[in-house]
């Protein structure tokens, strides 16, 4: 039974480095996971993920309890993104279709392709939205952060997080319903 | 595709897979810092005793500054029941003084009423006094209205006679007053005269004009008794508008040695003021007998 990350991340504070290494290995995917969707490289999501750790264990006393451990390490994966981005200022912002590279899972071949290119669709059409309501998106639907948890790492009113999401599933929705050779943001 | 099938889709979204490599990886990179004290254990801190016990604190304090407050509002008002207390007994103590006022008010008036009629009193008392030593000098103004009336009567037959009467004494006296001043005035010029001809190898001035340094004012220039002049300044004594004569101008004492020259002449009071400084009054009658004229000069013998 896997310990609980506060429990762990107590122990790594108290000097603890299995207890940091049993914390990387619960979290790691996650953060490589966000990282990924939101820098759209395989070797930029390597690098942005060690530097989220390295950060990670320079901001142990920073840690208030007040937050989870995934919330308060999602937000130090964000900002390492946010300074990545504004740093490197990358020619191409836009992410690669990372959901073709991923395996299929479906109950059947036709329903499983239909879904899947659906799914792909959608995905692209994520990719192709305003930066705030991209990452909002990636928080809450792909993280599977709570709207709280995603006002924390972004650091705004849960308000603001509904609007925004409430406006980017509307969008999503009004492109969906368009043609599909306007529906991939990435071939515009 | 509807907003549940859009939620749906982006909740099963396939999640990326990080490369082997990554997890050995991060673990080696693994550099925790050193724990000290400053960082207490993460998960429940326990708050400090002021933290906990504030909302009850703070409770306290506001019912006790609310008691204290109705305390206080308590105290005003018992003394504002006890000062209210005492100005209704006074209220009822108010009607008599009032009459005791009005009755002193009254007293007041008739005291300065007396007061007043105390002056007139006086006053008439001294009125009296004054007509009774008015009445006791009359028989004296009488005595000095009678004795009035004959020196008057002997001043009139005086005057019949010819002999002074009693306005020629003012008149003789103010004359006497002006030749004395004209003395004085000659005095002055001459002893003007005498300091210019020292200052000038002993040559007398030609003219008044040229002394006006060594005298004071120019008013000694005008006879007393001379009032068709009015010698105030130094521009009359220039147009030549001077009561004396200065007989003799530019007078060299080593040449002419007489200390009887005369040097100045009044000829309303013939005054004469000598070379020597001295003034001589003379006579109309020794005025003719005893300056004579010698070598030009006016000479007293």
């Amino acid at each position: 039974m896997n310990e609980p990350a506060e429990q762990l991340l107590a122990r790594a504070r108290a000097g603890d480095s299995a207890a940091a290494a049993g914390l990387v290995a619960q979290t790691y995917e996650r953060v490589y996971a966000f990282l990924r969707r939101l820098s759209g490289h395989d070797s930029d999501a390597q690098d942005l993920t060690q530097k989220t750790f390295a950060k990670v264990w320079t901001s142990l006393g920073s840690y208030r309890s007040q937050a989870s451990v995934s919330t308060w390490i999602h937000s130090i994966a964000y900002h390492v993104y946010v300074d990545w981005r504004r740093q490197s200022k990358p020619a191409d912002a836009k992410a690669d279709g990372w959901w073709e590279n991923c395996p299929a899972a479906g109950p059947s071949p036709f329903e499983d392709a239909a879904r899947r290119d659906a799914a792909a669709r959608l995905y692209a059409l994520v990719e192709g939205l305003p930066a705030d309501a991209r990452e909002l998106v990636h928080l809450h639907y792909y993280q599977e952060l709570t709207l709280q948890e995603c006002a924390e790492v972004l650091d705004i009113a849960v308000s603001t997080v509904k609007y925004r999401l409430r406006s980017a599933l509307d969008r999503l929705q009004s492109l969906a319903a368009e043609p599909r050779s306007h529906l991939i943001p990435s071939k515009l | 595709m509807n907003e549940s099938e859009i939620e749906q889709l982006l909740r099963q979204a396939p999640r990326p897979t990080p490369p082997p490599s990554l997890l050995p990886g991060l673990q080696a990179e693994i550099n925790l810092p050193r724990p000290s004290a400053a960082h207490p254990a993460v998960g429940n801190p326990r708050p400090s005793w002021f933290s906990r016990w504030m909302p009850a604190l703070a409770f306290g304090a506001l019912f006790l500054g609310g008691f204290i407050v109705l305390g206080m509002q308590a105290g005003v008002l018992a003394e504002l029941r006890r000062e209210n207390a005492e100005l209704r007994a006074a209220l009822a103590e108010l009607e008599p003084l009032r009459a005791t006022n009005v009755s002193y008010q009254q007293l007041s008036a008739e005291v300065r009423e007396i007061d007043r009629l105390r002056a007139d009193s006086a006053e008439v008392t001294r009125l009296r006094a004054e007509v009774q030593s008015l009445q006791a000098q009359l028989p004296e103004i009488t005595r000095l209205r009678t004795e009035n009336q004959k020196l008057q009567a002997a001043n009139q037959a005086r005057a019949q006679a010819g002999g002074p009467v009693g306005e020629d004494f003012l008149a003789q006296a103010r004359e006497k007053a002006e030749m004395v001043r004209c003395v004085n005035n000659l005095k002055q010029i001459g002893l003007a005269g005498r300091i210019w001809a020292n200052d000038n190898n002993d040559t007398y001035p030609p003219d008044f004009l040229s002394m006006t340094n060594e005298m004071s004012t120019p008013v000694i220039l005008q006879c007393p008794a001379d009032h068709s002049r009015n010698v105030t300044n130094w521009a009359a004594v220039a147009s030549g508008n001077v009561s004396y004569q200065l007989l003799a101008p530019g007078l060299r004492m080593k040449d002419e040695p007489n200390p009887s020259i005369v040097f100045a002449l009044c000829p309303l009071h013939h005054n004469l003021c000598l070379v020597d400084g001295s003034v001589q009054h003379l006579s109309a009658e020794g005025f003719a007998n005893h300056v004579k004229t010698v070598n030009g000069r006016m000479v007293m013998q």
